[in-house]
């Protein structure tokens, strides 16, 4: 019996007669690797949106870690734990590779902005901590070496994976994906469903991905659920869902769908 | 000789600097507020009234000298407060809506003053003492204030509020998926802009010797506001930069009679063109460039 961490009832999102999400109920299990797939403009993003806060829900519950957090700022809800990475990247590109992983980090700062000013002892065992665990950080994905350099000098999959590691900084409970394989070559998306099952083990995450490719979705994750037109039409274990006849017809098409016997 | 003749402008360039870099904090955290000028002005009017009303006769005798850091510490203290009152809701404006909400701000309290009596309405304050016989004197008030402001300017980069005030302003979307609350932020680096505005003003009373609604002109904002874009936004640097170059060119171009409005707006077009990090991103790429 594993413990809930984010619980959808009826969550539905309209924009002006467009109902981009309508009536999705999923609940995501501790230490799952939850799969969100679906066609385009299927309306994960918007889903992931009204997740993280950003954007209001129409009608419908959202709860994570056992507590009501609609209406709470998008800010609270990171707080709480919940980190997310852009499918369009969103890095703080003007600043340095560093400053993105420890920007984030405010969230445990325990110093005054004058003590931080005067660089009061407190206040430099605390930049210390953060740098250190910055490093951590970016040595993991691979960045250690650029810590310096602008984020905005950096080539896509670095960015994707500077996204990833920033996103960790707030510690998060729950880590959300939005299409982190997108644009990556073959080789750089084989790996990372082992980075992805690897950060799980290591900080003890539950992950919820959004990911249009269909191998690596159904090796990766636990269990998907598939949104077409806004609608949940199917959710289960890889192997349910490759053989779910709505699901064929919406999305995988013949090609990807387990062979009959 | 030199030092004397030239006096005035050296101190006017350390004061538009301090100027420039009140509005260089909100910059930092993406927020183009024009309200400094407003703020100045409240701090100046505080600083000539304690040093010409007869109700503050008593405070002037018991204080004497000291009076001018009581004058800043009150100005700064009114300033930040007026700021917090002004920076919540407005801050909730983005982008050129905020810029637009800050000169009206300014526009108000010019008409306040106008009306009030305290200020002495449409001619203002005159005959404010000045603690310094020469204008140069002037640079023990504000040089200080730029040493210090400077220094504050290069930690505020490296501390947790600094980052978040920088992540703000590359993106404000990711900075609260990020966990950081933007409006808290926001209205801090606001604030610190105001204060420091406002002991600016008070340390101008006495300078300027006369205090009324003209100090908070809309060309003023946009000077100061020139400077920290000149100069650059994102280096500590930037806007004493920028406030020594525009300054200084009308002075320097004086023999060129009114053809120096001319070139003054020459240099303002060109630099918006060629250097988008100002005098000091052009200083920074010189240098790399040298190191490579």
């Amino acid at each position: 019996m594993s413990e809930t961490i984010l619980q959808l009832d009826g969550v539905s999102r309209s924009f002006g007669g467009l109902m981009a999400v309508g009536d999705v109920s999923f609940s995501v299990q501790a230490g799952e690797i939850f799969g969100l797939i679906g066609p385009n403009g299927a309306g994960k993003t918007t889903l992931f949106n009204l997740v993280s806060g950003i954007t209001p829900v129409s009608a419908g519950r959202i709860g994570f870690l056992g507590r009501d957090i609609l209406g709470l700022a998008p800010h609270k809800v990171a707080g709480m734990g919940m980190a997310r990475t852009f499918q369009n990247i969103r890095l703080f590109a003007g600043m340095s590779v560093l400053d993105n992983v420890r920007a984030p980090m405010q969230a445990f700062s325990r110093t005054g902005f004058f003590s931080d000013l005067l660089g009061l002892p407190a206040s430099r065992a605390q930049e210390a901590q953060i740098m250190a665990t910055a490093m951590d950080l970016l040595n993991l994905v691979g960045l250690g070496a650029k810590a310096r350099a602008a984020a905005s000098s950096l080539p896509y999959g670095e960015r994707r994976r500077l996204e990833i590691a920033r996103a960790l900084a707030l510690r998060p409970k729950l880590l959300l994906l939005d299409e982190p394989a997108a644009g990556l070559n073959l080789a750089e998306k084989a790996e990372l469903s082992d980075f992805i099952r690897d950060l799980r083990s290591r900080f003890d995450l539950t992950v919820l991905i959004i990911e249009h490719h269909v191998p690596l979705v159904m090796g990766l994750c636990d269990r998907l659920a598939v949104l077409n037109f806004g609608r949940l039409i199917c959710q289960g274990r890889p192997e349910e869902v490759r053989c779910d006849k709505s699901v064929i017809d919406a999305y995988l098409g013949d090609s990807h769908a387990a062979p009959r016997t | 000789m030199f030092l004397e003749n030239y006096g005035f402008l050296i101190v006017a360039i350390v004061q538009q600097a301090l100027l420039g870099m009140s509005l260089w904090y909100p910059l930092m955290a993406g927020q183009l507020s024009l309200a400094s000028i407003g703020f100045y002005s409240l701090g100046g009017y505080i600083a000539a009234i304690m040093g010409t009303s007869p109700a503050f006769a008593a405070w002037r005798e018991a204080l004497g000298p000291a009076l001018y850091p009581v004058e800043w510490l009150i100005a700064l203290a009114a300033s930040a407060l007026l700021g917090l009152a002004v920076g919540i809701p407005a801050l909730r404006l983005r982008g050129i809506y905020l810029a637009l909400a800050t000169i009206a701000f300014v526009q108000v309290l010019n008409v306040v003053v106008l009306v009030l009596d305290v200020t002495g309405g449409a001619v203002g304050l005159f005959g404010i003492p000045q603690p310094f016989e020469s204008r140069l004197g002037y640079l023990w008030f504000f040089g200080p204030l730029l040493a210090v402001m400077l220094i504050f300017s290069a930690r505020l980069t490296r501390t947790v509020a600094g980052r978040s005030f920088m992540a703000i302003r590359e993106d404000e979307l990711a900075a609260q998926a990020m966990g950081i609350p933007t409006t808290f932020e926001k209205v801090r680096a606001f604030v610190i802009g105001c204060g420091l505005a406002g002991v600016v003003g008070a340390m101008s009373a006495p300078f300027l010797n006369t205090w009324n609604a003209r100090q908070s002109s809309f060309d003023a904002s946009v000077a100061c506001l020139a400077y920290v874009l000149i100069g650059g936004a994102r280096s500590v640097w930037g806007p004493l930069l920028g406030a020594a170059l525009l300054v200084a060119l009308p002075e320097v171009l004086r023999p060129l009679k009114d053809a120096r409005l001319i070139m003054n707006g020459i240099v303002l077009v060109v630099a918006c063109i060629y250097l988008p990090q100002g005098i000091a991103g052009l200083l920074a790429s010189l240098r790399r460039r040298e190191a490579a």
